[in-house]
């Protein structure tokens, strides 16, 4: 077995899935949660105590996901082909692995910029953006080069 | 409406519709994404 690049497969897919169930539980669930809270006067509590360690969580595993996914696409490199240059640049049989890797990386910075300096307002707001925009992501993920192993389209 | 824009369907089905509008795109724009 190729031991790094399984390693960096399993937490790769690890990490996005922390990541991308927080983003479903802060789009999904907590707002509700938040507005039945406020109405009992508590949102406050909810914001200061759960928002707070949620967006930690959020922008550790993203980074871990993210980093962890360019070394990953760095494995999958043919003979003369950089497979992380190539996906980036949408070059050949990268190319779908690529757009997914795109709309990733557009979700972190969401994560790591927007959402930590929003209010949780505005924050629930990227979450929602960032929400619609795993679908597409886990569809370039699922299509593209590198989830389908060596055979790969 | 608040109620439908909140509703996890309706968050899967915009996800859903940006994904095929992205898949036509990259069929056109980009080679290697074909079919």
């Amino acid at each position: 077995m190729d031991w790094p690049a399984a390693l960096l497969r399993w937490f790769h897919e690890l990490a996005a899935i922390v990541w991308l169930g927080l983003h479903y539980y802060t789009d999904l669930v907590y707002p509700r949660s938040r507005a039945a809270a406020a109405a009992a006067g508590s949102a406050a509590i909810l914001d200061n105590y759960v928002a707070t360690r949620v967006g930690h969580g959020l922008r550790v595993s993203a980074i871990v996901a993210w980093v962890l996914g360019c070394g990953l696409l760095r494995t999958l490199s043919l003979p003369g082909h950089n497979a992380f240059v190539d996906a980036m640049l949408l070059r050949g049989i990268y190319a779908p692995i690529g757009i997914g890797a795109w709309i990733g990386t557009v979700m972190l910075v969401i994560t790591v910029w927007p959402m930590r300096t929003a209010n949780v307002s505005a924050a629930l707001i990227w979450a929602r953006v960032n929400t619609v925009l795993s679908v597409p992501l886990l569809f370039f993920m699922a299509f593209g080069y590198s989830h389908q192993g060596i055979v790969g389209l | 409406m608040k109620e439908a824009f909140n509703s996890p369907w309706t968050v899967l089905a915009a996800g859903v519709a940006l994904t095929l509008l992205l898949y036509a795109l990259a069929q056109r724009l980009v080679p290697h994404v074909a079919g």
